[in-house]
């Protein structure tokens, strides 16, 4: 499995045939400057997108047409990548081959797709406030779930607090406080923004020949030049004369725990496939040091995992534990962080900890979704097509001495609590 | 061995029994990295009961045997997997206890690990005792998880005596009477080879995976699968309403509607009827409905709104689920849909629902785990997965409408608030 890159007006496409799977999936990418002032707007356009077209002008009508075409899926959202705001729209559609007497439907569901970013039901030159009204609600609704999700909810305290004065800090998924103030015109401009200044890349993964895709795509898609640059990691920092420790009370059976770490190891660093397996073997899968020692050996907690945030650089570890047990928990996983940065760990855990990365990084491949992260991610950051096999021998001859060295990076900056008791 | 293999879908199902009685499925994947293994055993929670003449378990017994398999201390499991590039977990459910692994290296040293494993453990009461500890806390962790906690509490209010309303891992007083004599005896009754299901989805030699299997050790033995208890049950709810307080700042409702059990439908038919029901949700208030989107506009539902109905031999149930901000009257709304259902069903919309699942099940083939996910629960039911796919097709509108009268409003319903 091959990618490769076609220019087009205004946009790259990447191409990655493959015939594993029975469907076509279709991501196209819009990447603006990450802003404060826009998080709510950027957070809102992709949902108004999807609520309705020119031709399907209601979320009923839009559904509909969606499942007459043998359940096509067109999705969409907004995330947060280094300094960057990413909406990013998906179509997954089966490959005619696959339905009841062949049945035609690649044709349509790129039209469908292409509507949604061209052709938006508009009212009196902008979106319609209805509309607009009834996404803000769900999607006040959906940041209000979170707080039902102690897990997610605690960890989003932590990050509050350890990216205070920082771009971090901010959530893509929406400001709760503010969200009530973006007006129809508002976002109507943010949407002329995103065609007119975005950065714009499509990814197609499926089994077809490139002269048919491209003639497709072309077809349906072009944007006038423009100058945006992105910047795909995210370098802002602080100066951390010790640790801040922060204590929270709320309605918990089990204490949720949260250490958010600093690394200068960043996606698109050489020393990013050897912060992969550090993270590894530190927290991030059930084998991990973390896991054995906390959980296993001393049954301080239920869960604890590492995660590496490598746009922003930055190891988040969660746990959940007994109330009262918390700060025992942080001292033991900052002492076992110690310990591996000092060489604590065998040829064994290191060969179990590549073992895991390499396992990721082949089921990625197992997945248009994952393709598509994966080979896209690669490229934008690396600038060279992504080589499975290639990854794979970097992961394979990370060393022992690499490992320490990513571990011993680790700067601790937050420790937070989220205990039983009153608020 | 037996081949099916789906003109449709290009994709190919083959099964086999070893002379022990362990029956064997293999669904061939090839270019795919990742190779998924389960050994389901049939033994889940409803079957802690026990059946006529033979004595049960207590609650909690099957979801405990599970940690004590998985948790042994001097094996290591999750480690001596992950040594073999396998990542190893396991389940249970209501009806079964399922180990399964992926790896994307090769199989068979994983499996010959899974397999002894299952069948031969070491079970010593001072594991026992620790396992409890860490079982009591799960326990504990299940009442953070407000999703769970009501769905819980609907089962409860419309099961009478039906162990499916049982929580699977137990109580805090149910596990305290689980020993290691009890574990060894439910593992002796239940963990044979007939009562067994090996699954295989990836890039395999299907001759191979038998080959193994057959000449296993583990599955030397030809015991006789235990009896499966059928269960009567009360038409009418354990309760009628339940009302709880919770931290959320969403209110949650669900509503459930019993069904009358035993039926002598076939598992097979059993799966008709819940895509069946599906089809008729989706028509009467399904994402793409006008009503859903009245309900939406009222403020009376959202997102998160579902709605499925489960069809087995001795119990099943519609649920209906949503967050709301007007928690009475969205459950009144929903049940005055109920009652209008017959007038609600459009062709046009049934034709576009019927697509949609169809492609959606084609789509589940691109995933070798959401893949080896629904193909076990169909075999395990000895339901032919191509045969059901087809059947869909086949579904009529006279299908939906005979499963109206069931949705009338009498006593057979509950409703569960958390606010």
């Amino acid at each position: 499995m091959e990618s490769r890159l076609i220019p087009l007006d205004g946009f790259q496409l990447r191409l990655v045939p493959t015939s594993k799977f029975k469907t076509a999936y279709v991501q196209l990418r819009f990447s603006a400057p990450f802003r404060r002032e826009t998080l709510n707007l950027r957070a809102l356009l992709p949902y108004v997108l999807l609520s309705g077209t020119r031709n399907y002008p209601t979320k009923r009508r839009f559904q509909d047409r969606l499942d007459d075409l043998y359940g096509t899926q067109i999705g969409g959202g907004v995330a947060k990548q280094g300094r960057m705001s990413v909406i990013s729209f998906s179509l997954s559609v089966v490959m005619e081959q696959f339905l009841p007497g062949g049945a035609k439907v690649f044709a349509d569901a790129l039209d469908l797709f292409q509507e949604v970013v061209f052709s938006p039901r508009r009212y009196r030159g902008g979106f319609r406030k209805g509309v607009l009204k009834d996404e803000v609600r769900m999607l006040r609704e959906d940041i209000e779930a979170d707080y039902a999700d102690k897990a997610e909810f605690s960890f989003q305290r932590m990050a509050e607090h350890m990216f205070r004065d920082e771009l971090a800090r901010y959530r893509p998924k929406g400001d709760e406080a503010t969200l009530d103030q973006v007006t129809p015109e508002a976002l109507w401009e943010a949407y002329r923004d995103m065609l007119q200044n975005d950065h714009v890349e499509m990814t197609v993964v499926g089994d077809f020949s490139d002269d048919l895709v491209v003639t497709a795509i072309r077809a349906r898609f072009s944007f006038p030049p423009r100058a945006t640059v992105p910047v795909w990691v995210d370098t802002e920092t602080k100066a951390i004369a010790s640790p801040a420790y922060v204590t929270e009370h709320g309605d918990v059976s089990q204490a949720r725990l949260q250490i958010g770490y600093r690394v200068l190891v960043r996606a698109g660093s050489p020393d990013y496939f050897s912060m992969l397996v550090a993270n590894a073997l530190f927290g991030d899968s059930d084998t991990s040091m973390l896991f054995r020692t906390v959980r296993e050996r001393d049954h301080l907690c239920y869960y604890v995992y590492s995660a590496y945030a490598a746009a922003k650089g930055a190891v988040f570890v969660s746990a959940g534990v007994e109330p009262g047990k918390a700060q025992e928990a942080a001292r033991l996983i900052e002492s076992i962080r110690r310990d591996v940065a000092e060489g604590g760990f065998s040829e064994s855990d290191l060969d179990v900890a590549k073992r895991a990365v390499i396992k990721r990084m082949r089921q990625a491949t197992d997945s248009p979704r994952g393709i598509v992260s994966d080979y896209a991610h690669f490229d934008r950051l690396y600038g060279r097509p992504y080589d499975l096999a290639g990854n794979i021998a970097k992961i394979g001859a990370v060393t022992k001495e690499q490992v320490m060295a990513r571990m011993d990076g680790f700067i601790l900056d937050t420790v937070y609590e989220l205990t039983r008791g009153e608020a | 061995m037996s081949t099916a293999f789906s003109r449709q879908l290009k994709e190919t199902l083959v099964r086999a029994t070893t002379s022990s009685g362990l029956k064997i499925t293999i669904l061939p994947k090839p270019g795919f990295h990742k190779t998924e293994v389960h050994l389901a055993v049939g033994f889940g929670s409803i079957d802690e009961d026990g059946v006529q003449g033979v004595g049960g378990f207590p609650q909690g017994t099957a979801h405990f045997l599970e940690h004590m398999l998985f948790e042994n201390e001097e094996a290591d499991p999750s480690t001596a997997f992950a040594r073999l590039g396998a990542q190893v977990n396991a389940y249970t459910a209501a009806d079964v206890t399922d180990y399964y692994f992926s790896t994307t290296d090769a199989w068979e040293p994983a499996a010959d690990l899974l397999f002894l494993l299952v069948t031969a453990p070491a079970i010593r009461a001072s594991g026992v005792a620790k396992e409890k500890q860490i079982i009591a806390r799960e326990i504990q962790m299940y009442e953070d998880d407000v999703n769970d906690l009501i769905y819980e509490d609907l089962l409860n209010a419309l099961y009478q005596n039906h162990p499916v309303a049982h929580p699977i891992a137990g109580t805090a007083a149910s596990i305290a009477a689980i020993d290691e004599t009890v574990l060894q005896a439910a593992h002796r009754r239940y963990y044979v080879p007939a009562n067994m299901h090996l699954l295989v989805v990836g890039d395999v030699d299907p001759k191979a995976v038998f080959a193994m299997a057959q000449a296993h050790p583990a599955f030397k033995e030809g015991t006789e699968k235990p009896d499966v208890h059928v269960k009567g049950e009360d038409r009418r709810p354990a309760k009628t309403s339940v009302t709880k307080k919770k931290d959320i700042k969403n209110d949650m409702l669900m509503l459930g509607v019993k069904f009358d059990r035993p039926t002598d439908k076939t598992c097979f038919e059993n799966d008709v009827e819940e895509i069946a029901w599906a089809f008729l949700f989706d028509g009467l208030f399904g994402k793409a409905s006008p009503n859903y989107q009245d309900l939406v506009r009222k403020g009376l539902v959202n997102e998160a709104f579902e709605a499925t109905a489960q069809c087995e031999p001795d119990y099943g149930h519609i649920v209906v689920y949503t967050e709301t901000k007007k928690p009475a009257a969205a459950a009144k709304a929903l049940w005055n849909l109920f009652d209008t259902a017959m007038d609600k069903l459009d062709v046009r919309r049934f034709e576009a629902a019927k697509r949609r699942l169809i492609g959606n099940y084609v789509q589940s083939f691109n995933s070798i785990s959401t893949l080896a996910g629904f193909v076990l629960d169909y075999e395990l039911e000895n339901v032919d997965v191509f045969d059901l796919i087809e059947a869909i097709d086949k579904i009529t509108l006279d299908d939906l409408r005979a499963l109206l009268p069931k949705l009338a409003k009498d006593a057979r319903t509950t409703v569960v608030y958390h606010r």
